[in-house]
């Protein structure tokens, strides 16, 4: 009698602590959270997959679907419908999302900076950026448009503006004398498709006054209220992930080509070495002060003066508010 | 000459004569190995460049007579009436009439097709034997941004699109490339750009095609793009994954990346690249085809020990 009373105070307890647990654990005792890259897998993303790979995910006690990014799945998109927890895009597009009004946080700031840049071939006698002018220049249609058109607004530049959704072919065939390209991908099938580097000069937005930070790491303020302590578990096994990627690049490159062939895109060891290498140069500071995954005021300070000077924001959102240093 | 002379040079002689002779005999050998592979070399050049120009003038006829078919669809609409059912019934033309063909798209300028439609752009392709419509009205992949509709309306002349997997719902895994052409209306004073006519060819044929070139039994063939990106390999993970440029730096053979520069140029040649197998030497012979920019790089080991 007195075990069966026991039993049924133990129920009781049980059962009043089921709902103080915002995220329960699934039958294998991991909480389950999905994210989306803001791109097709490649090693842009290799701290997040050599997290899963190697289980770190799991030592941080969850269990990570990495949904598949690209054109067709906008991230900002799935994690106001819920059908995402987290999302890794730049840090441009969260802040303008910020100043709409959408109830974004950033988490964690993964790259310290942007691998942006303008491309031109020296036989179109392109050499400064007074050289723009009455050229025709290529843009993506839809990434980071407020960057490339704010460069050429910033430097005064006149120019016909080709927006396009792949940068390689549109250049090589010289349909645009300029194009924007990421120095950790397209600049690299450029080379491989047998352009010199000595034929082109590159002019990366940070060496023009735009060192902007890069891919961070985004979720709903609803996600983070509901269970902070499950948003710095996921902050902390995806800087665990990088660290664990650039210490082991051999077997990440193994991943990120195995999970781009399941995924139909095209892979080799080259490209994605060049990828990883750049990556580590993005994830660390040049500012030795600056730790791994922290967004610093003063990077941010300059990000909101460039959109909100050239008219992409309408206001400021708070660092305070859009900001949490939770590593 | 005193006796204790005589006495030497009878011993050093007979070993002088034979140093000699086996200087001689190495000598000969040496240079019938350099003759044996320079005739190698050069039998293995001759027969090569007869090869690929026997292929590659046979590849250009077949890709002139797909060019021809958009271009003459150009010319009709440039002097025909626009409306749904003939646009149609020119689609179902070309996609039944050619077995090359894969697809057909007529992809209209915002608003050509009709006042109140900004995207227009009715596809036909071929799927488990029968022919589909695409929804011509569908925005989603943002077609006046994309390559097989930009790059020809940029530079207002047709183009071969860069190769690629199309892995959509509607046609499954196959690789395609596109021809594309542009078409034009004239208002009075002047040509206005229209539109894009894009034909969709798979390789699979050409691939097949390109498999069985070879001159001995280990040497094989590699067709190649204009931007050097492999299309048909033996090797199952090189297409779409390698140029000759990536390959270059991955296998440390350096001459391979000068030899896709030189095709690039609309050069041909033969040059020994180094060890691809990491074993022996390897030959290439290669050639352009100048119609659409590709390259055709015929690939030969060293078989024979000189």
């Amino acid at each position: 009698m007195l075990n069966q009373a026991k039993n049924i105070f133990l129920l009781m307890g049980l059962m009043l602590l089921i709902p103080l647990a915002p995220c329960r654990p699934q039958e294998n005792g991991l909480k389950k959270i999905t994210i989306l890259p803001s791109w097709v897998p490649q090693a842009q993303f290799a701290g997040y997959y050599m997290a899963k790979e190697k289980k770190i995910f799991e030592k941080y006690g969850l269990d990570v679907e990495i949904l598949p990014g690209g054109y067709t799945h906008d991230v900002i998109t799935a994690l106001q419908n819920g059908q995402v927890d987290f999302g890794i895009t730049f840090l441009y597009t969260g802040v303008i999302e910020r100043a709409k009004g959408t109830k974004l946080l950033n988490i964690g700031q993964v790259l310290q900076h942007s691998g942006i840049m303008f491309v031109a071939k020296k036989k179109s006698g392109i050499h400064s950026l007074a050289d723009f002018n009455g050229k025709r220049i290529g843009i993506w249609r839809s990434v980071a448009t407020e960057l490339t058109t704010g460069f050429l607004k910033k430097h005064n530049i006149h120019a016909e503006i080709i927006p396009f959704n792949n940068a390689i072919n549109v250049f090589l065939k010289s349909a645009v004398d300029i194009t924007v390209m990421m120095n950790y991908n397209e600049y690299k099938r450029l080379i491989d498709s047998g352009v010199d580097p000595d034929e082109i000069t590159v002019f990366p937005f940070r060496d023009y006054g735009m060192r902007f930070p890069g891919d961070g790491l985004y979720c709903m303020e609803t996600t983070f209220k509901k269970d902070p302590d499950m948003c710095k578990k996921f902050v902390r096994a995806s800087l665990e992930g990088w660290t664990y990627a650039f210490a082991h690049a051999e077997e990440t490159l193994e991943v990120i080509n195995s999970i781009k062939e399941h995924a139909n895109v095209p892979s080799n060891r080259s490209h994605s070495g060049w990828m990883l290498d750049r990556m580590q140069e993005m994830v660390h500071s040049p500012d030795k002060n600056v730790p791994l995954g922290f967004l610093s005021k003063s990077d941010y300070d300059h990000l909101v003066s460039f959109l909100y000077e050239n008219k992409f924001i309408a206001n400021k959102p708070l660092y305070i508010d859009f900001y949490k240093d939770i590593r | 000459m005193t006796m204790m002379n005589i006495k030497i040079v009878k011993r050093v002689l007979p070993v002088a004569v034979v140093v000699v002779v086996a200087a001689v005999l190495f000598a000969l050998n040496r240079y019938h190995g350099i003759y044996d592979r320079y005739s190698w070399k050069n039998h293995i050049q001759e027969q090569a460049e007869i090869k690929l120009n026997g292929e590659v003038t046979r590849i250009q006829k077949i890709i002139m007579s797909i060019e021809q078919i958009p271009r003459n669809l150009s010319y009709v609409l440039e002097f025909s009436r626009t409306e749904k059912e003939h646009i149609n019934f020119l689609l179902e033309a070309i996609v039944q009439n050619n077995a090359e063909v894969f697809g057909t798209c007529i992809a209209f300028e915002p608003y050509a097709f009709d006042k109140d439609t900004m995207y227009y752009a009715p596809y036909l392709f071929k799927k488990n034997g029968t022919y589909v419509y695409s929804d011509p009205t569908d925005s989603s992949d943002h077609y006046f941004n994309s390559d097989w509709y930009l790059i020809p309306k940029v530079l207002k002349k047709p183009v071969w699109i860069e190769p690629y997997y199309d892995v959509g719902e509607s046609s499954g895994k196959i690789v395609l490339t596109t021809y594309s052409v542009p078409f034009y209306s004239f208002n009075g004073t002047g040509e206005v750009f229209k539109g894009i006519i894009a034909v969709d060819i798979s390789l699979d044929w050409l691939s097949k095609l390109v498999s069985s070139i070879k001159l001995i039994d280990s040497s094989y063939t590699l067709l190649v793009s204009e931007s050097g990106t492999i299309l048909s390999s033996p090797n199952p993970e090189w297409p779409y994954n390698e140029s000759v440029f990536s390959l270059a730096v991955e296998l440390d053979l350096p001459r391979l990346r000068e030899v896709g520069r030189d095709l690039q140029k609309g050069n041909s040649g033969f040059v020994n690249i180094g060890k691809l197998d990491k074993k022996r030497d390897w030959w290439v012979y290669y050639m352009p085809i100048p119609e659409n920019k590709w390259g055709l790089l015929l690939l030969v080991p060293e078989t024979q020990n000189f």
